[in-house]
C-alpha cells in the first residue's frame, strides 16, 4: 500500500515539472507566434550566407 | 491575333494584378506598375529573388510613393515615442506591417540586412504582423526606414494612436488564457485518474488508508481549478448580480460552489469521494470553449475613432521654413503644406497650389472637388496633385468632423444584451432550483437522511454549462469559419444580432459601387487619331482623377507635346494645338447646354467649338452586387449616400421595389436614418465604409464595415468584411440565422442529459461514477454536434453561392 502512495506521489511530481516546463515556455514567448517558426526552418540561405561571409 | 489574347492575360510577376501597361519587361516578367517593377529591381540587386522562390505573387500592389510621408519620423520627440530603446548608436524599434501575410513576407523581412547595412537584425512576428528592427542609428535613421520598407511594399501603419498618451485597453491575453487551460487541464486529467480507483471497485472499508490518500489529493489539485480556473466565472456571476440580472455564468457559478463544498464535506467526514472528477472536467470545458469563442483577431481593430484615420503630424511653414509639428498642435492661422495623397488634417483654406480633393472617405461624394484659391477645404479629405498650401481655419480638434464623435451613439457602452442565451438561461436556473427545492422537502418529509443529498445532487447535475457549451462552441466554430471567408466580428454575440435582422442599410460610395475606378462609355468619338493624340496628351497634364481615368482607359503613356494649356479648376482645360482650340471639360464649360438630364458625370471634348467627343461615367458596381440584392428578398433595404442623386436611375434599378433611397445625406442624417427604422421596431444591419458612415454603424444593430483589405483602416463597428467578399453576404446571413436553430438544437440535446441526471439525483443514487459519465458525455456530445453543425451549415450553403473555402 505504501508502494502505491509513493508512486502516485512521484508520478504527480514528476507531471508537475512538465507543468511547470509548460508555464514556463508560454511565459517566455513561445507560443506567441506560431507561424514563423514552423516556416523558418524552410529558409536554406543560412548555409549560403554563411558560406558568403566566409568567402568575403 | 493569338499574342494579342495572350497578352491581355499577363498578371504581374510581383502582385499578381492584370498587367496593363510595362509587359515583358525584365528577363520575361511582366509587371503592372512601376512600383511592383521597382521592388524587383531593388530585390535583384541585392540577390533577394528567393522572396519569389516562397510563393507565387507574394507582393501587395504598390501605391505611389510619397517622398513626405514619413517626415515625422524625423522629429525626436515623436521617434522618442516609437523607439523602444536607442542609446545614441544603436535603437531598436517594432512596426506594424499589416501587409504581412505569407512567408515570403517572412523571409524578405528577416533578411533586410542584406538591403541597408545598418540594419543588424530583423524579427518578424507573424500573428500581430509586427517587424522588430535593430538598427545602426550612424547608418540609417528612423524615417529612412520606413522608407526603406515602403519601397519593398512593407508600409508601416502608424497611427495617433500609437503615439497617444492615453494607455491602450487591456486586450485578450493569450497567455493568460495558456496558463489558465494547461493548469486546469492537468488537474482534470490527474483527478480523473486518481478517481478510477474508486469506481473500479475500490473499497473504502478495506484500504481506508489508500482511500483516503486518494481523496485528498483530489481535493488538492481540485483547488487550482475552483480557485484559478473557475475564477471568471464567479467574476462575471457577481458582475450581473450587481448589476440586476441573471446571467449565463451565475447557475454554473452555483454549480461549481454548491460541487465543491459537498465533495469538502464527504471527503472529510470521509463519507465519500465527492464530484471533484466531474466539476474539474466541466470548467475544463467550459474554459475551452470560451477560448474558441472568444479568439480575438489581435490584428483588427474594431474600435477605432477618427483618431487613426489622421496621421500623427503635418508639415507647417513658419516664416518659409518647413516644420513638422504634431497635429495637436496645429493651430489657426498656421499655414501647411501638403502633398499628393496626404490627408487634410484640419478645415482650412486653399492658399496656394492646384490639386483635387477626395471627400469620399468622409461624405460618400464620388467625384473629387478642384477647389480654387481662397476656397474651405474639409478636414479628412484627401489630396490628389501637387502639393498645396492651407490656412488653417480651425484647430484639429474642432473640426468639421469632431463633432459627429460626441453623438450620444458613441457614449453607450458595450453592455451584455440580452441574447438568447441569457433568457434561456434565466429560464433553466430557476427550474433547477425549483426542481432542486421540491425534491429536498419530499425527502425532508419521507426520509430526511436523502435530502441535503438530493438537494446537492440535483445542483451539480442540472448543470447548466450544457447551455453554455452548446453557445460557445456553436458560435466559436462559426465565428472561426467567417473569420477565414473574410468577415471578421467583434466577438460572438454579433451572431445573434445578424441572425434577428430584418432590415438592411446600404451605404452606396466605396460599398455597392467601386470607390476608385468608374466606368467610361465613349457615347460619342469622332476624332482623328492625331486630335486623339492631342486631346490625351491635353489631358496628361491634368490632376483631375476624370482626366486621368481617360488616359488610363487609352493606355496613354505619351509625353507632352504642347505648352498652350489652361487649366480652370472645376472646368475643364483649354488648349490651342496646331491653330485649333481645344476644349475639354464639363457640359458648361465646353458650351454644351444638356437637355434636362441631372448631374451626370461627364466630359465633353470640343475642337473650335464643335463636339467632338463625350465620355461618361458610371460608378462601377462592386462585383456580385446585384445578385447579393436579389438574394436579399426576405430584408428590407434602403440606401443611405453621401453622394449627390445621379446615380439614383441605376440604384433604382438594382433594389427591390420598396427599397428607400437617401442622398447627399451628412453623416448625422444618417445616423438619424437608422434611428428612425429602430424606432419602429426594426433590428438595422448598417452596410457602410468610410468615416461618413460611422455614425450609422454605431446606432445599428449591427455595423458592418466593408474594407479593401483587412487591414485598411474601417471605422469602428460590429464586424469587418472584405470588399470581394460582400457578394457572400446573403450566404453569411443565412448562416447566422441557421447557427441560432443549431444552438436550439443542442439544447434539446443538452435537457435530455439533464432529465436524466436528474432523475438519479432526485432518486438520491447520484454516484460520483455516474455523474462522472453524465457529464462528460454531454459535453462532448455537445461539442460534436456544434462541430458537425456548423460543418453542415456552412457547406450545404456552399452549394448556392457561398464562398469558395
Amino acid at each position: 500500500m505504501i508502494v502505491t502512495i509513493f508512486l502516485l506521489s512521484v508520478s504527480l511530481i514528476v507531471a508537475l515539472i512538465f507543468l511547470g516546463a509548460y508555464l514556463w515556455s508560454v511565459k517566455s514567448g513561445q507560443f506567441d507566434d506560431d507561424y514563423s517558426p514552423a516556416h523558418r526552418i524552410f529558409f536554406d540561405d543560412n548555409l549560403e550566407r554563411s558560406k558568403n561571409q566566409k568567402t568575403r | 491575333m493569338k499574342q494579342n489574347s495572350t497578352q491581355q492575360l499577363l498578371t504581374c510577376y510581383h502582385c499578381g494584378e492584370n498587367c496593363k501597361s510595362h509587359k515583358l519587361d525584365i528577363n520575361d516578367k511582366s509587371f503592372c506598375c512601376n512600383g511592383c517593377r521597382s521592388v524587383y529591381l531593388l530585390l535583384h540587386e541585392h540577390e533577394l529573388e528567393n522572396y519569389y522562390c516562397l510563393n507565387e505573387q507574394p507582393g501587395t500592389t504598390m501605391k505611389a510613393l510619397q517622398p513626405e510621408k514619413f517626415r515625422f519620423l524625423d522629429e525626436d520627440a515623436i521617434a522618442a515615442r516609437l523607439l523602444e530603446f536607442s542609446n545614441g548608436r544603436k535603437a531598436n524599434v517594432t512596426f506594424y506591417l499589416p501587409q504581412i501575410h505569407c512567408s515570403s513576407c517572412l523571409w524578405l523581412l528577416e533578411h533586410l540586412d542584406q538591403v541597408h547595412p545598418g540594419i543588424i537584425t530583423s524579427r518578424v512576428q507573424f500573428a500581430a504582423k509586427e517587424l522588430s528592427l535593430s538598427f545602426d542609428l550612424t547608418q540609417i535613421t528612423l524615417r529612412q526606414l520606413a522608407e526603406l520598407l515602403t519601397r519593398i511594399g512593407y508600409e508601416p501603419h502608424i497611427s495617433l494612436q500609437d503615439t497617444d498618451d492615453t494607455p491602450k485597453l487591456a486586450t485578450y491575453s493569450k497567455k493568460e488564457t495558456a496558463y489558465k487551460l494547461g493548469i486546469t487541464g492537468f488537474c482534470f486529467a490527474n483527478i480523473m485518474l486518481i478517481s478510477f480507483p474508486e469506481y473500479l471497485g475500490l473499497k473504502p472499508a478495506d484500504s481506508s488508508g489508500l482511500t483516503a490518500f486518494f481523496r485528498w489529493v483530489n481535493l488538492s489539485l481540485s483547488l487550482p481549478v475552483v480557485f484559478y480556473g473557475a475564477r471568471e466565472f464567479f467574476k462575471n456571476a457577481l458582475y450581473s448580480f450587481r448589476q440586476g440580472y441573471i446571467n449565463i455564468d451565475a447557475p454554473i457559478a452555483l454549480a461549481i460552489t454548491i460541487t465543491f463544498l459537498r465533495s469538502i464535506y464527504e471527503i472529510t467526514r470521509g463519507t465519500g469521494a465527492g464530484y471533484l472528477d466531474s466539476m474539474s472536467g466541466i470548467v475544463f470545458f467550459m474554459l475551452l470553449g470560451r477560448t474558441l469563442q472568444n479568439r480575438t483577431y489581435s490584428t483588427l481593430s474594431f474600435n477605432r475613432d477618427y483618431k487613426s484615420y489622421f496621421p500623427i503630424a503635418v508639415t507647417v511653414l513658419k516664416e518659409g521654413k518647413k516644420q513638422t509639428v504634431k497635429i495637436q498642435d496645429v493651430r489657426e492661422q498656421d499655414i501647411l503644406l501638403l502633398h499628393h495623397q496626404e490627408i487634410l488634417p484640419v478645415d482650412g483654406i486653399l492658399s496656394k497650389g492646384k490639386a483635387a480633393i477626395d471627400y469620399s472617405f468622409i461624405t460618400g461624394e464620388s467625384l473629387p472637388e478642384c477647389p480654387a484659391i481662397g476656397d474651405l477645404v474639409y478636414a479628412g479629405g484627401k489630396i490628389a496633385g501637387s502639393a498645396v498650401e492651407i490656412i488653417v481655419v480651425k484647430d484639429f480638434k474642432q473640426n468639421s468632423f469632431t463633432r459627429l464623435w460626441n453623438n450620444k451613439a458613441f457614449k453607450e457602452q458595450h453592455t451584455d444584451k440580452a441574447t438568447m442565451t441569457t433568457t434561456i438561461s434565466k429560464y433553466f436556473s430557476l427550474m433547477v432550483l425549483l426542481i432542486a427545492f421540491s425534491a429536498f422537502l419530499y425527502w425532508q418529509l419521507t426520509a430526511p437522511q436523502h435530502a441535503w443529498n438530493a438537494l446537492t445532487a440535483v445542483l451539480i447535475v442540472a448543470c447548466p454549462c450544457a447551455l453554455l457549451l452548446t453557445t460557445t462552441f456553436t458560435n466559436g466554430y462559426l465565428v472561426e469559419y467567417f473569420a477565414a471567408h473574410g468577415f471578421f466580428l467583434r466577438d460572438a454575440q454579433v451572431i445573434e444580432q445578424l441572425a434577428y435582422a430584418d432590415h438592411i442599410a446600404f451605404d452606396k460610395t466605396g460599398t455597392i459601387t467601386e470607390a476608385q475606378d468608374s466606368s467610361i462609355i465613349a457615347t460619342k468619338m469622332i476624332l482623328t487619331l492625331t486630335e486623339k493624340e492631342n486631346v490625351l496628351s491635353v489631358l496628361s497634364q491634368s490632376i483631375h482623377p476624370l482626366a486621368k481615368a481617360i488616359t488610363a482607359y487609352y493606355h496613354y503613356t505619351g509625353t507632352i507635346t504642347t505648352n498652350n494649356i489652361k487649366e480652370l479648376p472645376g472646368k475643364g482645360m483649354e488648349a490651342w494645338i496646331e491653330d485649333r482650340h481645344y476644349k475639354i471639360g464639363s457640359a458648361a464649360f465646353t458650351g454644351w447646354h444638356n437637355h434636362g438630364a441631372t448631374d451626370r458625370t461627364e466630359v465633353y471634348v470640343t475642337i473650335d467649338g464643335v463636339t467632338k467627343a463625350h465620355f461618361l461615367f458610371r460608378q462601377q458596381l462592386r462585383e456580385g452586387v446585384p445578385a447579393l440584392l436579389r438574394q436579399l428578398s426576405g430584408y428590407t433595404l434602403s440606401m443611405v449616400s453621401g453622394d449627390n442623386d445621379s446615380s439614383k436611375n441605376q440604384m433604382r434599378r438594382l433594389f427591390p421595389a420598396d427599397a428607400q433611397f437617401s442622398f447627399a445625406q451628412s453623416p448625422q442624417q444618417k445616423l438619424e436614418h437608422i434611428q428612425a427604422l429602430q424606432q419602429q421596431g426594426k433590428k438595422v444591419i448598417m452596410v457602410g465604409d468610410g468615416l461618413n458612415d460611422a455614425g450609422a454603424l454605431q446606432q445599428s444593430d449591427a455595423g458592418i464595415a466593408v474594407v479593401q483589405h483587412s487591414f485598411s483602416f474601417s471605422p469602428a463597428c460590429e464586424a469587418i468584411l472584405e470588399a470581394e467578399k460582400l457578394q457572400y453576404l446573403p450566404a453569411y446571413l443565412r448562416m447566422a440565422k441557421a447557427s441560432q436553430k443549431l444552438i436550439l438544437y443542442g439544447f434539446s440535446y443538452s435537457i435530455l442529459f439533464n432529465i436524466v441526471g436528474i432523475g438519479f439525483a432526485v432518486s438520491a443514487h447520484l454516484s460520483p461514477l455516474v455523474a462522472a459519465v453524465l457529464m462528460p458525455s454531454s459535453s462532448l456530445g455537445i461539442m460534436l454536434i456544434a462541430f458537425a453543425g456548423i460543418k453542415a451549415v456552412t457547406h450545404l450553403k456552399d452549394q448556392e453561392q457561398a464562398p469558395p473555402s
